[in-house]
């Protein structure tokens, strides 16, 4: 399942990301890569867009690159990265 | 003298630290991809006991995620990383397990860093805690807590700053970057605390600005009532100030003038012009002093004023990135992504900004379609002030055609570049900044910036581009010019002969271009005609000279022949087609829709490459790992 698949509100494990050097590069730079939990927010149209959050920021990828990340979706996960949370 | 640079990712309040470090003025915003070139600026320390002051020479990089650059933007802070003798790395605190990435990265290089973890007070507002002790110890370089837009928290770090500070001692060694990762997520683990609480106002409607329905319901309402605010606010300066200023105070002083002059002779000619019935008709004595000024400051600089107002709002609140995302679908048409909209609006206040912010493109591709279509299709701000003020007396229909017109253009330029230029245009990859409620201070500076720019910068341009005029005329340059080109200015454009006085001055200054039309008594049509072709014309010498360093010599040429066919195209289309055809309302209704139409069945040329692409790749992949 690629990121346009994944359902709006759904989070995701990224599992591997189709491409090449350049592009894994600069995804993972922003915290993209694969292990890291992801939350779909929105999508604009059929091709277009994805929105992802990564906790504390949004990216929008193109919809040719979110064809290009993998997933699996995971329920009840969260999108923060790890350290300690404490609820209030 | 030591050299300090400020990296960071984009959008972390480098430039906002940098103008409190230094005392200059820089421009900030809340989108990555302000900063497009570094900025200089010096750091004074008195340095006490021996009581010399010691300086700092202090530079603003452009925003990277990592020290991979990806674009030219990116390119110019890795080449500064090189130089630097102290990096101040601005971290943004709300966002730490994505600044420090690059923050390890920097590390490595050897070069002795402070930290400067900003955006503080948002943090502690998000519910994020950080023990900033616990960070230098696993860092092992200096860290400080700052609020940029405030400048809190910057005296400590040049306090720190004198205290000398050695490289870090992991340096100089080149890690994998799945330590780097592992290490990013054991140094979370010990100093960061997130606190869960309710989402606020500002991020719902943050969600509700990219969701496909209210996203365009809302791009719809922003987009609208910024232009009626725009006109409204312009309109309003315009005769509740500048007008009564022009008519009680400013034409007594030019009538004066007129007096102690004579009332004649070449200086009476070229600073107050011709009078009309013994009074001075500010738009078409042609004075310097007269219609120069008042191009100037009763035309444009209300409508810049106010259309800059406007903008820095929506620059501050973060809302462009979000715009490019709803309209990246529309963009792949032309050859573009989403984020390529980010130039263009800048384009509407000043093409030159605009043309600079193109650098946070990836591909050579898109800067060439989207320099050349801004250039062509999107008139600036002091242009459509400019025609606004000339053409709309004549009826809004006769604005509907001449910016209908050059949508039409835009969106057919674009696609039919996004067929024959070679190349290939990347998707979007965009970080999309948090809602902010723009800092009024910030917005004062901003605003204060931009205006005082223009009235240094642009001014003397304006009054050049009349005196020019003058000289054109006087010369008799104008009536040679005019013979020569009339079978285009006249065959044409259907224009008399002495407009090519506008298309000359257009090369200097656009809305000294489009005033020069009112003096020659024009039908409307004609106005209409000759306003559009100046705006689809070559640029004017600013933007040509920012186009040439931007694209080359071999672009910058073929831009310029696209420039000068549709020039011509959309010029003897419009004479015409204008009356002989069409009527003006479905003239304005056939320019919008066509060239939608047109976008609507042509698929991306470049979409589709890539979808073929992906599609080879995929199956290569499965047929490889099966």
């Amino acid at each position: 399942m690629d990121l346009v698949e994944l359902k709006t509100g759904q989070f995701g494990r990224v599992k591997r990301i189709e491409g090449g050097r350049a592009l894994t590069e600069r995804l993972e730079a922003l915290g993209i890569r694969p292990g890291r939990v992801v939350k779909k927010i929105s999508s604009v149209f059929r091709r277009g867009p994805v929105a992802i959050s990564l906790g504390s920021f949004e990216v929008a990828l193109g919809y040719g690159m979110a064809r290009r990340i993998i997933v699996d979706p995971v329920d009840g996960a969260s999108d923060r990265p790890k350290s300690r949370e404490v609820s209030s | 003298m030591k050299k300090i640079v400020l990296m960071g990712n984009p959008n972390v309040g480098k430039s906002a630290i940098f103008s409190h470090l230094t005392g200059a003025r820089v421009n900030v915003s809340n989108y990555p991809g302000t900063t497009v070139e570094f900025t200089r600026g010096f750091l004074k320390m008195p340095s006490g006991r021996e009581g010399t002051d010691e300086l700092y020479e202090v530079l603003d990089a452009p925003g990277t995620y990592s020290l991979d650059a990806t674009c030219k933007a990116e390119e110019v802070a890795v080449d500064l990383l090189k130089t630097a003798d102290i990096v101040f790395n601005v971290v943004d605190a709300t966002n730490l397990e994505r600044n420090l990435y690059l923050t390890l990265q920097i590390l490595e290089c050897g070069i002795p860093v402070m930290v400067l973890l900003n955006l503080w007070d948002e943090a502690t507002h998000k519910g994020i805690s950080i023990d900033v002790s616990g960070l230098e110890r696993a860092l092992g370089v200096p860290v400080v807590p700052t609020v940029g837009l405030t400048g809190k928290g910057l005296s400590d770090a040049v306090r720190r700053l004198r205290l000398s500070f050695s490289p870090p001692s992991s340096s100089a060694i080149k890690r994998p970057r799945d330590e780097i990762w592992a290490e990013i997520g054991r140094i979370l683990v010990s100093v960061q605390t997130i606190m869960h609480r309710h989402h606020t106002w500002l991020e719902i409607l943050q969600e509700a600005s990219i969701r496909p329905v209210s996203g365009f319901i809302l791009a719809a309402i922003i987009l609208y009532s910024s232009l009626r605010f725009v006109v409204f606010l312009g309109e309003a300066l315009i005769t509740n100030v500048f007008e009564p200023f022009f008519a009680q105070v400013y034409t007594p002083l030019i009538m004066r003038l007129h007096e102690t002059l004579g009332g004649q002779g070449l200086l009476h000619e070229i600073l107050v012009g011709r009078l009309r019935d013994g009074r001075v008709d500010f738009e078409s004595s042609l004075g310097v002093l007269t219609t120069g000024v008042y191009i100037d400051f009763g035309v444009v600089f209300p409508y810049l004023l106010s259309f800059y107002l406007v903008l820095g709002f929506l620059e501050d609140l973060g809302y462009l990135p979000r715009l490019g995302v709803l309209l990246d679908r529309l963009m792949h048409r032309l050859g573009l992504h989403g984020y390529a909209i980010l130039p263009m609006i800048l384009g509407l206040g000043c093409n030159v900004p605009g043309v600079l912010a193109a650098r946070n493109l990836e591909s050579k591709r898109e800067r060439f379609i989207v320099l050349t279509l801004m250039s062509i299709s999107i008139p600036c701000a002091a242009q459509q002030g400019m025609i606004v003020g000339l053409v709309g007396r004549y009826g809004v229909v006769y604005l509907g055609v001449i910016f209908a017109t050059l949508f039409g253009v835009l969106v057919t330029l674009g696609v039919l570049q996004d067929r024959f230029v070679s190349g290939y245009t990347p998707s979007m990859i965009v970080e999309m900044p948090p809602y902010r409620w723009p800092y009024w201070r910030s917005q004062a500076k901003k605003l204060w910036m931009r205006m005082s720019h223009f009235i240094f910068q642009a001014t003397p341009y304006i009054l050049g581009g009349v005196f020019l005029v003058n000289v054109l005329y006087a010369t008799g340059v104008v009536a040679v010019a005019g013979r020569l080109l009339a079978p285009l200015v006249k065959g044409v454009f259907g224009l008399p002969e002495e407009a090519v006085s506008a298309l000359m001055v257009g090369f200097l200054r656009k809305d000294v271009a489009v005033a020069m039309l009112g003096p020659l008594s024009l039908s409307p049509k004609q106005l209409v005609v000759g306003a559009t072709v100046m705006a689809v014309f070559f640029p004017c010498a600013a933007t040509f000279t920012v186009l040439f360093k931007e694209l080359g010599f071999v672009c910058t040429l073929k831009a310029a022949f696209i420039m000068f066919v549709t020039a011509v195209a959309v010029g003897g289309g419009m004479n015409l087609l204008l009356d002989n055809v069409l009527t003006s309302v479905s003239f304005v209704f056939c320019a919008l829709v066509a060239p939608i139409v047109l976008a609507a069945f042509t698929s991306g040329a470049s979409e589709c490459r890539e979808e073929r692409q992906w599609k080879v790749e995929r199956k290569e992949r499965r047929t490889g790992t099966v």
